[in-house]
């Protein structure tokens, strides 16, 4: 959770939707005040510092959805992860810091291991896994998708020190 | 991410293989050579045919030269080999195989492939065992967890391979786990 780290900022930046506990003034379109148990969507950044201090109450963003855990117990592979959001594993860890939800971190922990054995196995072969299982790669989201360069980029290497002998 | 933080995060199979080749080995010197002092080691004195142990970088170097025939080590030969593909294939567990085998394989059968029996066999050999612990690494997958992993018996060369997928994935599981822990 670094200040400059760009993933920081754009998994920061997610909307989540909030209900006021007060009213809370500039807050509404323009600068208007809003109005106390209104239902506003706010980027996380602010939402966690009000939470904090009690201004609004969080609800669980759509990413993280009762819909969206179902689909990923049932089978995290068919998921687009990145329909959701581009930055699913950073937004999971920042929300956990504030919220205590155990199942998440258990779906988001199981998620991840599972995809992570179609990213190995994609990254064998790049072209063949975008031909035979596009919509897969497409839906991955950014950390997969430096996870699936990291797999390409070890076997590149290795195939490549192996063939010049 | 660029291919310079890639780079950051492991070596590259020449750097392993340069590691690789510190290993003592052993050779049948063809010429005589007089002692070698160097900072690393000294080379005793090479009077053939007595067989003697040095270090592989300078073994390859004299088999290229044509000064020195090499003695392939205990493993690399078919009956060991094959004992332990089939230890490979029925066991969960990685077969023990010594810590540069890739490597020092690779290189042997480049430079010194004369030395050696059955040269197409343990070619064929090394490839089945190289294919049976690349599935049981990636099966390894289905239990990473955020605080350990299992490397008994990975050679340098895999434990490369899997290192910047591995430790990525960790670490993401381990700052998932640290913020539930922390939410609570």
């Amino acid at each position: 959770m670094s200040y400059y780290d760009i993933d920081s900022i754009i998994a920061e930046n997610q909307k989540i939707p909030c209900t006021c506990l007060v009213s809370i003034p500039g807050l509404g379109h323009e600068g208007r005040e809003v109005s106390q148990g209104s239902k506003v969507e706010l980027p996380f950044w602010l939402a966690e510092v009000f939470a904090v201090n009690s201004f609004v109450d969080i609800h669980m963003p759509p990413p993280f959805s009762s819909v969206v855990r179902n689909a990923l117990k049932a089978n995290p592979n068919t998921v687009a992860l990145r329909d959701t959001t581009t930055h699913f594993y950073h937004f999971a860890e920042q929300l956990l810091h504030v919220v205590s939800d155990t199942s998440l971190a258990e779906v988001v922990l199981d998620t991840l291991r599972q995809r992570s054995m179609e990213i190995a196995d994609a990254a064998v072969n790049p072209q063949g896994a975008i031909q035979q299982n596009n919509s897969f790669i497409e839906g991955l989201d950014d950390f997969e998708r430096l996870l699936f360069r990291l797999a390409y980029l070890s076997h590149r290497d290795i195939a490549r020190w192996q063939k010049q002998n | 991410m660029s291919s310079a933080t890639a780079l950051c995060c492991t070596l590259s199979p020449e750097e392993i293989e340069f590691l690789a080749e510190n290993m003592k080995i052993e050779i049948v010197p063809l010429e005589t050579m007089d002692q070698l002092p160097l900072i690393s080691c000294t080379i005793p004195v090479m009077k053939p045919p007595r067989k003697l142990k040095i270090p592989l970088w300078l073994a390859l170097k004299l088999k290229t030269q044509g000064r020195a025939r090499i003695v392939p080590p205990e493993w690399l030969n078919v009956a060991t080999l094959e004992q332990l593909r089939n230890e490979e294939i029925e066991q969960d567990a990685f077969a023990p195989l010594p810590f540069h085998w890739l490597e020092v394989a690779q290189m042997l059968l480049r430079d010194c492939a004369d030395d050696m029996e059955d040269v197409e066999q343990i070619q064929r050999l090394l490839l089945e065992l190289r294919e049976a612990r690349q599935n049981k690494a990636r099966k390894g997958l289905e239990a990473v967890n955020e605080v350990q992993l299992g490397v008994d018996n990975l050679g340098a060369m895999e434990i490369n391979e899997i290192r910047p997928f591995f430790t990525q994935i960790m670490n993401r599981m381990q700052k998932v786990v640290q913020a539930s822990k922390e939410g609570e």
